[in-house]
């Protein structure tokens, strides 16, 4: 197949997908279906050419490391859940395994980063921006303290402070988020006029 | 049923329609609106800037194609200012489509600055296994990528990685970023522990999350989507896709105010006339 005839089925399959915004239409369905299966196909053939493959004849046939044969029988443990009541039980092991060392793992290294942040609230005030990034903050925590009940002018002000804060920045998250999907539209029309039908230089 | 009831029953597709025409109109007739620099951008150009020749830059392109409008172009900036600098690259990804979209990038880029495969850059391609695949690498690259490029050839016949032996050998971590693995992965397992600096560019998605690893000195600078890699374009002097598409953009944001104003007007003057619970 030909780079532009590549490209040209892209933009055929770009199209079919943006049919869905005029309504639900077969042309839609068949490029949802095109794409899940092509993803999935793609990210199997990969993992198994790029990782397993090339692991399975270096490190274990090549260097002889057949110590890995450990985790692949604890990975494929997972299976026997469709084995029935004999045997279903043995996949837990799998989900022991993966979430124990996963815990355990995450645990150790998230602390450094974490902390990171946890000092770094605690700022000298140079400016304007550091003085709203601590009444920001202690209004934000102090919105979060279900301990206390916010009665009275002071305590509910801050409260409101706090939670007037979050929506500014809910807004923030919102409007970048409309922008990052502004983009993507742009890059497909891109794709379409520029590198399909060459309309736009 | 007045014009202003009316607003609040637009019909969804003539709004999608509009929307079209503002992103398309620009791309035929670029009015050129001016793209200010973020103190963000400029600490990412700084960073690699600041690089010596023949220093390692280690990407990784976690992105899939959803999010690649947005990415790709922050790769194929940092691939035209780091080959200026005869500086290199070692690639990869921690998704499935990430590294093939990396070398659409940086691939044309080399042929065109004369830059060859295996002593200037090298692709790993797509590696699965997110945080432990990154703690490999912290102390064996080769093992981490299986020993083997995106072609499946072996890492060990290209120059670059003779000098290239682990994460430890790099100097600077470019992570782009639309989820998990990401940036996140990278700070935690790499980043960290080795005290390298991490920096490289989010779909706006997430951008705003990110802000307080930025403040914090965790990441140094990050490029913000289409806007960020346009920024980015405009600092190493190779306008791409992101420069060209800011007039669209810029007029999408202004199509998107003006809705949510009139949106707003309707609403609140429908509620005038028939009061606050819709009349009832």
């Amino acid at each position: 197949m030909s780079a532009q005839t590549g490209l040209w089925l892209g933009g055929l399959v770009t199209l079919m997908a943006w049919s869905y915004l005029y309504k639900e239409n077969p042309f839609f369905r068949v490029a949802e279906h095109i794409y899940v299966g092509g993803a999935m196909a793609y990210g199997v053939f990969n993992t198994y050419y790029q990782v397993i493959l090339p692991t399975w004849q270096k490190d274990m046939v090549k260097d002889g490391n057949w110590s890995y044969l450990i985790p692949i029988v604890i990975g494929l443990l997972i299976y026997t859940r469709y084995g029935g009541r004999g045997w279903n039980w043995l996949a837990r092991w799998t989900m022991a395994f993966w979430v124990g060392y996963g815990a355990g793992y995450e645990l150790a290294y998230s602390p450094a980063v974490f902390m990171k942040q946890v000092t770094d609230t605690f700022r000298p005030i140079k400016g304007i921006n550091d003085v709203l990034y601590f009444l920001i903050v202690a209004a934000s925590l102090f919105y979060f303290l279900f301990t206390v009940k916010k009665e009275g002018p002071l305590p509910k002000g801050v409260a409101m402070f706090g939670r007037l804060s979050m929506m500014v920045a809910f807004g923030a998250a919102f409007g970048s988020i409309t922008m990052a999907y502004l983009s993507l539209i742009i890059g497909r029309l891109q794709y379409l006029l520029k590198d399909v039908v060459h309309l736009v230089k | 049923m007045d014009s202003w009831n009316k607003m609040q029953r637009i019909d969804p597709r003539l709004i999608y329609l509009l929307i079209l025409l503002a992103m398309v109109i620009p791309m035929f007739k670029p009015m050129g609106l001016p793209v200010a620099v973020s103190p963000e951008t400029k600490t990412v150009f700084e960073a690699i800037d600041s690089l010596p020749s023949n220093a390692v830059i280690f990407i990784s392109h976690d992105t899939g194609p959803g999010n690649a409008p947005e990415l790709d172009p922050m790769i194929a900036a940092l691939a035209r200012q780091a080959f200026k600098k005869n500086i290199k690259l070692v690639v990869m990804s921690l998704w499935e489509m990430g590294a093939q979209f990396a070398d659409d990038q940086i691939k044309p880029i080399a042929a065109a600055m004369g830059k060859t495969y295996g002593v200037d850059y090298v692709n790993l391609g797509y590696k699965i296994g997110g945080s432990m695949t990154i703690r490999t690498m912290v102390n064996d690259l080769s093992k981490g990528a299986a020993g083997v490029d995106m072609d499946n050839k072996p890492l060990d016949s290209f120059p670059l990685m003779q000098r290239v032996k682990s994460l430890k050998d790099v100097d600077l971590l470019f992570v782009t970023t639309v989820g998990s693995p990401g940036y996140s992965d990278w700070m935690t397992y790499a980043a960290e522990p080795l005290k390298k600096k991490l920096t490289g560019g989010a779909s706006l998605t997430m951008y705003s999350g990110l802000q307080q690893y930025i403040r914090s000195g965790q990441l140094t600078g990050y490029l913000g989507g289409m806007r960020g890699a346009a920024e980015y374009e405009r600092l190493v002097g190779a306008p791409g896709k992101g420069l060209a598409g800011m007039d669209s953009q810029s007029l999408g944001h202004i199509l998107v105010i003006l809705l949510i104003i009139l949106g707003n007007i309707g609403y609140f003057r429908s509620l005038r006339a028939t009061g606050p619970a819709g009349g009832k």
